[in-house]
This record gives C-alpha cells, structure tokens and sequence, in this order.
C-alpha cells in the first residue's frame, strides 16, 4: 500500500510544511498556499507586494522547511547576467596551466530567490529565461542542467517603477503565479511584532526532502479533472480574449491580449495541486477560482484605457469566472 | 490505468451511482410538480373565469357551458406540466453535474462517473479514492432534507381565490339579469304556463266539435309552444312571445268560430224568417203526416227558407225542396221522408253550432289563460329595484291588458286607454316623471308641481300645443313622459277646464307625438325606465341651454337615431318580445308620419 501511503502522505506534508512555515511567517495563509501550489507543481511564482510584507522570509523559510538549496539574487541595475548564471574563470592549474573553469552562479540552487526583479535590465532579466524555462543554463557554447527541483520565485516592488524594467510579457509568462502579498491585518501585525522585536527567533524545521516535494508534485498531477471543467478553463482563458465571442464586457472594454496557453495550464495544475491540499481527490470548479487570479492576473495585458483607468486585472478574472459558472456545462 | 475503469467495479458503482441520481432525480420532478401544480392550472383557470365573465356579462348565458372548457383549459396546463417534468429526460452526467452543483459535491460524481467509464484517466489509488469519497458523499445526503415538497403559497393562494371567484361567478345571480328569487318565480311562471299549454292541447285533442285540420293545426301550435316553453334558460320574453304567438292563435280560431256559428245562425234565422216560426214545427209535422193542411202556405215558405239556406246549409235546403216537392206531387211518403230527414238535418245543424258555440268559448277562454300566463310571466320579469310606485304605474297597464286581451304588443289600440292618464297622476311624484305633474297641474287641480327641467319644459310644451314631434325633440325619458301625459291630460281634461298654459281657458290641442305610445298616440302603451336620480342622465359637452329649447330640427338628427337602432336590431342583443316595438316605435317616430 505504498500508493495509500504516498496519498495519505501527501496531506500530512502539505499540513506539516504550511504550519512549519505558519510558524515564522504570520498570516499570508493564501500567498503560502499558492507558492506551496507553484513549488508542487515544479513552476515558479512572482510575487508582488511593498517592501517589509515578508516576501523574502517566506521563500527563504520555504527553502529551510523543505531542506532545498536556497539562493538569494538581488536584483539591481548593475546586475549582469553572468552574474547570475556562472562565467568561465580562467584558472591556473597546479602544471602552470591555465584553463577556464565554470563557477556556478546563484542560479545553480533549488530554490531561487530573484529579489525585485524589475530593477535588473531586461538583458539580465532574460538570464533567467532559459534556467526558467529548460532548467539549463548556457554559458560560452555550453549548457549546464540545473538540478531538480529548480523553483523561481521572483519578488517585485509595485510602487517604486522609476528606474525600473518591468517584465517582458514572455517572461512574465513563464511565472505560473504572480501572487499579491498585501499588507497584514492588525492582528497579523501585532503577531509579527511579537515575534520580531524579541531576542529570540522562531527557527524553521526541516519537514521534508527536495524529492518528497518532486514526488507530492507528481502525485499532485494525477488528480482528476472532470471533462466539463476542462472545458469551462478553456472558455474561461477565451473568455480573457477582447476578440473573441464570449469575451466578457470589462475584456472588451479594458484588455488588449488574453491569457495565453501557459495561463490554462497553470489554472488546470494549480487546481489539481490545490484539489490534494484541500483533501479532495477530484478538481472543482471552486479549484479552478481559487488558483484563476494567480494564474491570470500577469497574463492580461491591459489596454491604454484600462492603464489609464487603473483597472484591477483581478476584476476583469472575476467577471469571466462569473461568466463562465454560469454557462450550462 | 484506473483499476475500475471497464471492471465489474466499476459496472457496481456505475450501477450504484446512477441509481442514486435516479433517485433523486425522481425526487426532484416530485418537487417540481407539486411546485409548479398551482400555476400549472392557473393559466387554465384564469382563462376560463374570465371567459365565463365574458359570456355571462355579454349575453348573459348560464355559466355551466363554461365548465368543460375551464376544466379542459386546466388538464391542458396539467398535461403541459406533467410533460414538461416527466417526459424530459436527461442523461446520467449531466444529471451528476446539476445535482453535484445542487448539493456542492464539488464535482465529485461528475469526476467519478467519467472515471469509471474511462473518459478521463488518473491513477489507480487516485481513482478508487475518488469514486469511494463521490459515492460516499452522495450516500450521506438527506435527499428528503435537500429536494423537500415545497409549495408556492402565493399561487396556492391564487389559485384558490381564482377558483372561488370562479364559483362565484358561476353562482351569483348577475346585475342584469334577475335575483334568485324573481328567477325563480320567473321559471315558476313558465311552468305553470307550461302546463297550462299541455292541459289547453289535451281539451283540443278531446274538442270533437272542431274539424279536424283545425285540431291538428291547433295541437301543432300548442305542441310548439309547449316545447319552446320546456326548453332551458328561456327568456322571459322568449316565453312571453310564445304565449301571446299561441293566445293569438287561438283567439284567431274562437273568433272565426264565432263568426262561421254566427253566419250560420244569421242563415238559420232568415229561413226561419222566411219560413215561418213555424219551420220546425212545419217540417215535424210534414214528417208525421207527409201532407201539410190544405190551403196552408207552409210549402211556399218551406221552400224560401230553403232558399236562404242554400248557401249556409245546401244539404238541409235540398232535404227541404225535396220534402216541399213531394208534398206537392202528393207523395206523402216520399214528403214524409224528405220532411223526417230535413228535420234530423235542422236539428243536428242546431246541436253543431251548439258544439261551435262551445268550443269557440272554450278557446276564448284557453286564450285569455294563455295571456294570463303571459301577463304573469311579464309581471315576474320586471326587475326588482323598480319601487313599488313604478309596480303602481305599471298595473294599470296590466290591468288593462287583462281587460284588452292583448299583451302581445300587437299594437291594437283598446277602448279606455285615455283614461289611464287621470290614474297616472299618482305617479307624479316619481323622478322623471314630474312632467306628469305639471301637466296635470293644468289637467287636474291639486296635483304636484314637477321640478325637472325636462319635465317642466315638456310640460310647457304640451301647453304650447306643439306640433307633433317637436315634444320628442327636447330629448330625454322624463320630458318625452311629460308630453305624453300632456296629450293624455288634454283628452281626459274635463269640458270647460282651463288647460292652456297661460290659464286662458281650454285650447284646442293638437295631437302631440306621444313616444310612449306604440304608432304615435294609439298603440298600446309601454314605459320606458327613467333614471331615478333627481337629475337627468347627460354626457358630453353640450351646450348652454338653460331653457331647455330644441336646438336641432328633429328632421336633421332623425337618421342618426333611425340608424343606431337598425344597429341594435341587427347586432345587439335585443328581447325578442320587443323587437317589434323597437321598430314600430322608430317606424312611428318618422318624420314623414
């Protein structure tokens, strides 16, 4: 019963990771889950939220809980690309040789942390492209494999856009979620002082393995989808399309292109992932609305008039879904 | 590879799972036809009241015809629900997915069907996992507690206030037509003139006195008044029309009984006139001896009496000649066989206008019943709010129709008929009819003065001795009553009285148009229903016209009413009894008369 065990093993993990995180991190219940559901699912996650929220003490006790090699990119105008893939060094051997040798960049970890990423040129930003996309890294002609897992998680400030590079679109869309880290409740924030301002910290503890987060992801990919769900993400991604019929008045009026296909794969995956967090062996509509403004908010690209206005992509996500559930299936 | 997919399992749980939402979907068309009864037959019943309301408040039919159509309008919205609910079907996943929404199952049924029938694949612990939880989820639902048998109050309510105002729309009696009680002795009228009809047909089949032709002429008549009076929801004027068609009839046939019998003894008395007093006694004794004493002139005038009867009776003038001639001749026993038989032919003539005598009394008198059950219907149909002044008005009029013999409307005018304008005063007080007063101020001293302004101006126009149809011209009931009663004043106005409006002793009055009575004056009289509020009855914008004066020529406007009325007669539903007296009254009315 190694499969019943695996099952049932997947539950207890995903509680043990989220209260092991809960521990340090307070509040930001929904921000841990998607980036839990972006870590099982072997993609990466943007987050977007002021400075001070706790962005970087999530991935970074993320990485400790579930023991994966965690590195830290800081992203500045400066930063060169070599800076975060790895260069050849030439290097003098013991013979007097002298030969270039690759020194691995920070992008050689299992969980990346690319801190304010939009402040990096678009030429740095693209590094991260490849590394995203293939899990290699190519540096003079020669490709290096990054080892599983390989997570991206990008933070970026909203506020702060002069001297900054916003995303390109192709990159933004290798982010299976961008997800809103907003500021905490009162409460949350009496919590935070509390365990800030003392002399001791809460110290993470590792939970689980790189390869039971690899194995939770797979199992988390068979969770099964019933067809007319299938269907209604794709009326929903076509629904985010100005062009097309069954395009919802605020996509009309506000969004220049929808989501692309990538956002439907991550609305069907975060759903499956979610499905086995919530304990149910079957994806629900509910998934699916759950995981929809992760999964499409950075995937819509808004018009002048919706920029200019300062439409809430979220908006626009909410009206297709209400759309669509209402659609006969 | 699901394990369940195609397995026997899966066949079980396939099985299980749709046999649970069969469940409920039976359930749930239970729901909904219990729900969507009430206003299923709504629509039905809604449409039948108001059909009912329709054919009762326009033609005033019984509403039991309207029964059956009601309750097929509603089998109709039953059958339309009972389809709409149960003859839908729906396939197994779509039903999962509705109920899976109903319930929140969060598509747990939906997934499990389309795993077990392989559409969508996962992983075999995965799949067991989620058809185990689907159907243990659907398992644990109150199927009862979620698909309860709610009812809409609100068109419960409807439906029940619809029903009964159905109800009463089928029982309660309506404005226009009589209250229960008058109906009833309406109906108890027409029976009991019925009968009379059915005992009036029997004395005629057993009248041996009337030839035959006329018996069956007058059994067929009385047979078809007899049927018409059987039938149902018959009109008081359908009925009226019946017994004053079959009165007629029969007082038509008294009289030409009356008139035969009286020709015959008009003939009989100038043989006897020819022929002696003694033609009886003459022809006995021609019988007993076959001579006559000799230089009696008993021949001679046998045989002018003979002659006289030749027209009336030829047999018993030739029996008589014959008698006469063999007397002559000597043949005694010839003459006293002539004489034997002409006297058997005397007397059974004189035993037949006897039998005439008696039937023509007998019908008389069938006659006068028949128009007794007429009146009687007549008087049951006169609506109840009419005050008992209006019933006081109205006797005389009976009254005289029992002492005329003709209710009919027939038009035949009666002796004494003027003289109910001395009687009417009584009514004086009545509304709209206090021009009668202010003519009879003039006619009969002592009298109330009116007080309308109709009445008053036709009051005054009788004393001006307007010419006739000017009267009419002023316009409405009260002053055409007032002018009416001013012509019948003037008649009834004692020599010597002053009756001209300026109290310049007696006029001569020319014969103002009466509209109350039937051909301008001398038709039977009939009454016309005032309005009983103190003011005249107007609508419109009118002019000011204080004085009351006409103000078009009654020859401009006479076409328009001529035409309205061709309108009603040929469209509107018009009494059958009076359908006649429409058209006389507008015939009369003509300026040209």
């Amino acid at each position: 019963m190694a499969d019943d065990l695996k099952l049932e093993e997947f539950g207890a993990l995903a509680q043990a990771i989220e209260a092991e995180v809960g521990r340090v991190i307070v509040g930001q219940r929904e921000v841990l889950r998607s980036v839990l559901i972006c870590i099982l699912s072997g993609r990466h996650a943007l987050l977007e939220g002021v400075p001070g929220l706790g962005k970087t003490m999530l991935i970074r006790t993320l990485g400790e809980v579930l023991d994966l090699k965690f590195t830290r990119i800081q992203f500045t105008p400066d930063l060169m690309p070599a800076d975060i893939t790895g260069t050849d060094i030439m290097e003098e051997g013991e013979d007097g040789s002298r030969l270039f040798r690759f020194h691995e960049g920070p992008v050689f970890a299992n969980l990346v942390l690319a801190d304010e990423i939009n402040r990096a040129t678009p030429k740095t930003q693209s590094a991260l492209l490849e590394a995203m996309q293939e899990k290699t890294v190519t540096v003079a002609g020669r490709s290096y494999r990054l080892q599983d897992p390989f997570f991206v998680l990008a933070t970026q400030n909203p506020l702060e856009m002069e001297g900054t590079y916003p995303l390109p679109e192709a990159q933004l869309d290798r982010f299976m979620f961008k997800v809103r880290v907003d500021f905490p409740r009162a409460e949350e924030l009496v919590d935070i002082l509390e365990r800030t301002t003392g002399a001791e910290g809460a110290t993470p503890q590792r939970v689980a393995a790189g390869d039971q987060v690899m194995q939770m992801g797979h199992l988390a990919l068979t969770t099964p989808v019933a067809s007319h769900l299938m269907e209604a993400v794709a009326r929903l991604v076509l629904a985010t399309h100005p062009e097309e019929a069954a395009a919802t008045e605020l996509v009309r009026r506000y969004v220049r292109y929808g989501s692309s296909p990538r956002g439907a794969q991550a609305l069907v995956i975060g759903a499956r992932v979610n499905a086995l967090l919530e304990g149910r062996f079957n994806v629900a509509w509910g998934d699916i609305e759950s995981v929809a403004a992760s999964a499409l908010r950075h995937r819509l690209l808004l018009n002048f008039e919706g920029l200019a206005e300062g439409v809430d992509p979220d908006d626009i996500i909410g009206e297709a879904l209400h759309a669509v559930s209402r659609q006969p299936a | 590879m699901a394990t369940l997919a195609g397995g026997h399992g899966a066949v079980g749980q396939r099985v299980a799972l749709t046999q649970l939402l069969r469940r409920w979907e039976h359930r749930q068309r239970w729901q909904r036809t219990w729900l969507w009864l009430p206003r299923s037959l709504l629509p039905g019943l809604g449409l039948g009241l108001a059909l009912l309301l329709w054919t009762r408040l326009r033609f005033a039919a019984p509403g039991e015809g309207m029964l059956l159509p009601t309750a097929l309008l509603a089998a109709a919205g039953l059958l339309l629900l009972l389809a709409g609910v149960w003859l839908r079907p729906r396939p197994v996943l779509p039903l999962a997915r509705k109920f899976e929404r109903e319930f929140a199952l969060n598509e747990r049924l939906s997934t499990a069907l389309e795993l077990i029938e392989g559409r969508i694949r996962s992983s075999p612990e995965l799949t067991e996992r989620q058809v185990a939880d689907a159907r243990a989820r659907a398992q644990a639902l109150d199927a009862a507690a979620r698909l309860p048998l709610r009812s809409d109050r609100r068109a419960w309510a409807l439906l029940t206030l619809t029903a009964l105002a159905f109800g009463l729309t089928l029982r309660l009696p309506l404005p226009q037509v009589p209250a229960g009680p008058q109906e009833e002795a309406q109906e108890a009228a027409i029976d009991e003139a019925a009968a009379a009809v059915e005992r009036i047909a029997e004395d005629v089949a057993r009248d041996s006195a009337l030839p035959e032709d006329l018996r069956e002429q007058l059994q067929r008549e009385l047979e078809r008044s007899s049927t018409l009076l059987g039938q149902e929801a018959l009109s008081p004027e359908e009925a009226f029309a019946a017994l004053s068609e079959s009165a007629d009839r029969l007082e038509q046939q008294a009289l030409d009984i009356e008139e035969s019998v009286r020709q015959q003894m008009q003939a009989l008395a100038s043989a006897q006139q020819a022929g002696g007093e003694q033609l009886a006694s003459a022809l006995q004794e021609l019988a007993n001896a076959g001579a006559l004493p000799e230089g009696s002139d008993m021949l001679q005038r046998m045989e002018e009496a003979a002659a006289a009867l030749e027209a009336s009776n030829p047999q018993l003038a030739e029996a008589i000649r014959q008698a006469v001639e063999d007397a002559r001749a000597f043949r005694n026993q010839a003459a006293r066989s002539s004489a034997q038989l002409a006297t058997q032919m005397l007397a059974r003539q004189q035993g037949q206008m006897a039998l005439a005598q008696e039937s023509q009394q007998r019908l008389q008198a069938a006659s006068d019943q028949l128009r007794g059950s007429a009146e009687q219907i007549a008087r049951q149909a006169q609506p109840p709010a009419l005050g008992s002044q209006r019933r006081m008005q109205e006797q005389p009029a009976i009254s005289e129709m029992q002492q005329g013999g003709d209710l009919s409307m027939q038009g035949q005018p009666r002796a004494g008929q003027d003289g109910q304008a001395g009687q009417n005063q009584e009514a004086g007080a009545m509304p709209g009819s206090s021009s009668q007063s202010g003519v009879g101020d003039e006619a009969l001293p002592g009298a109330q003065q009116g007080s309308q302004p109709g009445g008053n101006q036709m009051a005054e126009g009788a004393g001006e001795q307007l010419v006739p149809g000017q009267g009419g011209m002023a316009g409405d009931a009260p002053g055409d009553a007032g002018s009416d009663e001013g012509f019948a004043g003037q008649q009834g106005a004692p020599p010597g009285q002053r009756n001209n409006p300026d109290g310049r002793g007696v006029g001569e009055f020319a014969p103002v148009y009466a509209p109350r009575r039937i051909g301008a004056g001398e038709g039977p009289e009939i009454f016309l229903e005032t309005d009983p509020g103190d003011a005249p009855l107007v609508e419109g914008d009118f002019a000011p016209n204080p004085a009351g004066e006409a103000l078009v020529p009654w020859n401009e406007i006479y076409g328009d009413y001529r035409d309205a009325a061709s309108r009603a007669l040929e469209s509107d539903y018009i009494p059958l009894g009076l359908r006649d007296v429409v058209h006389d009254y507008f015939s009369a009315l003509e300026p040209g008369q």
